[in-house]
């Protein structure tokens, strides 16, 4: 009875570890994007720009918003019903060519 | 006959000690691995707003000379940040978050990251091929209308600038785009075609006029004293931002009211821009020492 659950933690720990690898990546993936869409220029892939994009001239006083999209590889927890999602989003917000 | 010592001893219930121990080490560790996770995705947030608000900052204050009033914008919920404010040249801001431990310790403390931005004067940028006298900006600036007129022909009616040949001129270049820093003279093209610059002036690849575009001033009295007229080389002393509303060149215009001709009649000034001098802030170039004419660049230091 015991070597199961035992089993079952150990691999949780595996998946939610990558969870949050992944959660940590979508994060600087978002940064990057907002950085790009801040300045004009292209958006690295996985990432998509929320509402209004900058005007061109970027304008200062403005704002631009960027969602980054990563995939969950490892989800489930054997004998638990998925608690992750199938997908991680993260938004970032940065000020328009500054 | 019995020994008083036996060698047989009970293991029974071995095990249940070696279960109970893995366990409580794997239920740990998956508090730990939960903890230190919500941490670091957490401190990572941090870092995110931080960058993005110490760039407003210092975008705000390199326009306004103050920071906005609200900036709740950059950051996630449950975040807060230190009061912004506009320091010599640079905006430094701590984005902070309250992280709890699921499992190991509660009220595990916060966690915080800082960003410093810094603005400064462009001192060297890839700029359109014209350059501009440091008497027309400062005309420009104290004409007390949103547009002033730039004439290339000399003499020029409305322009109280003394310096020739006029109020801007042609860089060498072979394209749109010259770089050239402050302190450095720049080579300029006299009598070559100015027509090639209208492109660059249009910007096919952008929305069509009023758009900004970063010229450098140069000093007109040294340049003069120089004996650089018309061909230059142009002492530049910085750059600065021109809101370009029109333009005709020889016919070759952008209309608006500025219609085909420029305003001063068809002998003289038949090269002028229309626009005006702009705060304006960039990415592009080097920041360094330069006269300020209002562009500033803002950049992310650490």
């Amino acid at each position: 009875m015991a070597v199961p659950v035992l089993i079952m933690l150990i691999i949780g720990v595996v998946v939610l570890g990558n969870a949050l690898s992944v959660k940590t990546q979508t994060m600087g993936l978002a940064r990057d994007g907002a950085r790009a869409a801040a300045l004009g220029q292209a958006l690295p892939a996985g990432t998509s720009i929320v509402g209004a994009a900058c005007p061109n001239p970027a304008d200062p006083t403005d704002s631009v918003t960027v969602e980054a999209t990563k995939t969950l590889s490892l989800r489930s927890i054997p004998f638990l019903p998925a608690v992750l999602p199938d997908t991680i989003e993260e938004t970032v917000t940065m000020r328009c060519g500054g | 006959m019995r020994r008083l010592t036996t060698t047989d001893r009970d293991d029974r219930g071995g095990a249940t000690i070696f279960i109970i121990v893995a366990l409580t080490a794997v239920i740990v560790g998956a508090g730990l691995a939960i903890d230190v996770g919500q941490y670091v995705t957490s401190a990572r947030s941090a870092q995110n707003t931080a960058d993005a608000t110490a760039l407003a900052v210092a975008t705000d204050c390199a326009l306004t000379g103050t920071p906005n009033a609200d900036y709740s914008a950059y950051r996630k919920p449950g975040q807060t940040i230190s009061a912004p404010a506009c320091g010599s040249g640079q905006a430094t801001i701590t984005a902070t978050k309250d992280v709890d431990g699921l499992f190991l310790q509660q009220s595990a403390g916060a966690v915080d990251r800082t960003a410093t931005a810094r603005w400064d004067t462009l001192a060297t940028a890839n700029v359109l091929p014209i350059v501009i006298a440091d008497c027309e900006y400062t005309r420009g600036l104290s004409n007390g209308s949103s547009d002033i007129i730039l004439y290339l022909d000399d003499p020029k009616p409305q322009s109280g600038c003394s310096s020739l040949p006029g109020g801007f001129s042609q860089l060498l270049a072979d394209g749109c785009s010259v770089q050239v820093s402050a302190g450095s003279p720049a080579p300029g093209q006299p009598g070559g075609a100015l027509q090639k610059v209208v492109p660059c002036i249009t910007n096919p690849n952008s929305p069509a006029l009023p758009h900004d575009v970063l010229i450098p001033i140069y000093n007109a009295s040294a340049c003069e004293a120089a004996g650089c007229k018309g061909k230059g080389p142009y002492p530049i002393l910085g750059i600065a931002a021109l809101h370009v509303t029109g333009y005709s060149f020889n016919g070759n215009s952008y209309a608006g009211s500025l219609g085909k001709k420029c305003p001063d009649g068809k002998d003289r000034g038949r090269y002028c821009i229309r626009g005006e001098f702009i705060d304006y802030t960039t990415t592009q170039g080097t920041p360094g020492p330069s006269t300020d004419f209002g562009v500033t660049q803002v950049y992310l230091y650490s």
